[in-house]
């Protein structure tokens, strides 16, 4: 028996040798990635409800590549790249994602059910009770969704990639997917991939964004919780029900996105226990199996996409530019209110939901751990949500025009 | 060249557009507020 047929038994190493040298550090590199990220999310240093997911399949994935009929390299998990019908036949019987991949990503089912499920533990009692602050806040906190666009074109991307890439300023989740998969079908992989890992970075880089850019005085202001009035729940409830209607009526491309966030709220407002239990499990559900998903994506045989590393800085840039036009946003809204109003609720703005109102608590209790800014921080972060949806909305109605 | 000019005035565009959609959102916010808040009244009148 000769060395060729001894590797034979073991296809995850023999498929190290048929590979490109290039590709076969890239997928020990990603083997690495993989396992750093679970160590990240189980120590809670990234989030972990996204890290733990997409790092443990990472790794596995990119450790489970064998030798596929025709000599070809692939896994058993998932092949995005499959369009043609009897490919695509063969390929949901052999994948065990596929099903899940092409029935709940590609249609971007996985998306709105997410939304939904925000919708439902998403507290509108903060955005309701100060709009205008709250969304003003949100839009700055946009200066990444927008400024991103012009950029990607600058580097090459067409007016759909861009507007798939900007979107990633928003930083969430579901818009990324919905975009993408409505504008840039083939950047999808990538994109999705991308957003998801940084969204779950935010939690380290932006920190350190509002230690350059707050003076720590500022950052130690406090902001009474009592202050904000409680709001009725026949309040929150209609006005989930106009919104929905509304926000559909003008951008009816964005509308199953608008129908699934406010439908969430309404569950939650109208107390009906039965729908919040199923909302609630839809959304550990979808997480965990998005999660799951993303990271069987990235193995090395799908992510080697020759413009994956202009998307990687891109996607970086928006998010920065975001971040910095939020606290730009709460250094204004600082001044407007005569000192009153904690600059850090600014970088909440950031729709990621709770994650960034969690950095702004934060960091100011590293002044002073009696602060208590989260209350004020949720309602920019709500308002960053429907800000998202807004501009994802006006972008893919807007771009197949041009 | 063109390209560039033409994403930026999409980018603004949108950013007008998201302006005013987010004071729409703001608008049936107050809206909503005003109705319930009259119906209470008129309830407590009652």
């Amino acid at each position: 028996m000769n060395v060729t047929n001894l590797l034979d038994f073991f296809p995850g190493f023999h498929s190290f040798i048929l590979m490109e040298p290039s590709n076969a550090f890239i997928r020990i590199l990603l083997i690495f990635l993989g396992i750093f990220l679970v160590y990240m999310g189980y120590k809670e240093k990234l989030e972990p409800l996204l890290m733990l997911p997409i790092g443990f399949t990472m790794a596995v994935v990119n450790a489970g590549i064998l030798i596929m009929p025709g000599r070809e390299l692939g896994t058993l998990f998932v092949d995005p790249m499959v369009s043609e019908p009897t490919q695509l036949l063969n390929a949901l019987q052999i994948n065990f994602l596929q099903p899940f991949y092409n029935f709940t990503f590609a249609n971007g089912l996985i998306a709105c059910v997410v939304f939904m499920g925000i919708g439902a533990i998403t507290d509108l009692d903060f955005f309701i009770a100060r709009p205008f602050l709250s969304l003003f806040l949100a839009l700055g906190a946009e200066l990444g969704t927008i400024l991103t666009l012009p950029l990607a074109v600058a580097f090459g991307f067409t007016l759909k990639e861009a507007a798939s890439i900007a979107i990633v300023g928003g930083a969430d989740g579901p818009m990324v997917l919905f975009t993408s998969l409505m504008l840039a079908k083939h950047l999808f992989v990538p994109i999705a991939v991308m957003a998801y890992v940084y969204l779950g970075i935010c939690y380290a880089v932006y920190p350190y964004l509002i230690k350059l850019m707050i003076p720590k005085r500022l950052r130690a202001i406090p902001m009474d919780p009592m202050e904000i009035r409680t709001i009725p729940s026949k309040e929150k409830f209609a006005f989930a029900i106009v919104a929905g209607v509304v926000l559909s009526l003008f951008f009816p491309v964005a509308a199953p996105l608008f129908a699934c966030f406010f439908f969430g709220v309404a569950v939650k407002e109208s107390n009906i226990g039965r729908f919040k239990e199923v909302l609630d499990i839809l959304l550990s559900g979808s997480t965990l199996f998005l999660g799951f998903t993303l990271g069987a994506l990235l193995s090395v045989t799908t992510v080697m996409n020759p413009k994956i590393f202009l998307i990687l800085i891109l996607g970086m840039v928006a998010l920065l530019l975001s971040g910095i036009g939020g606290l730009i946003a709460g250094l204004i809204a600082y001044k407007v209110s005569g000192g009153k109003i904690n600059p850090l609720i600014g970088i909440a703005a950031v729709s990621c939901v709770p994650t960034t109102a969690k950095v702004a608590q934060h960091c100011a209790m590293e002044e002073d751990e009696t602060i208590l800014i989260l209350p004020h921080a949720m309602g920019p972060n709500v308002a960053g949500v429907i800000t998202t949806a807004i501009l994802c909305g006006i972008y893919v109605t807007l771009i197949p025009l041009f | 060249m063109n390209d560039i000019i033409v994403a930026s005035k999409i980018a603004i565009l949108t950013y007008i557009l998201g302006l005013f959609s987010c004071g729409l959102v703001g608008v049936i916010i107050l809206m909503v507020r005003k109705i319930i808040s009259n119906k209470e009244e008129g309830a407590e009148e009652t």
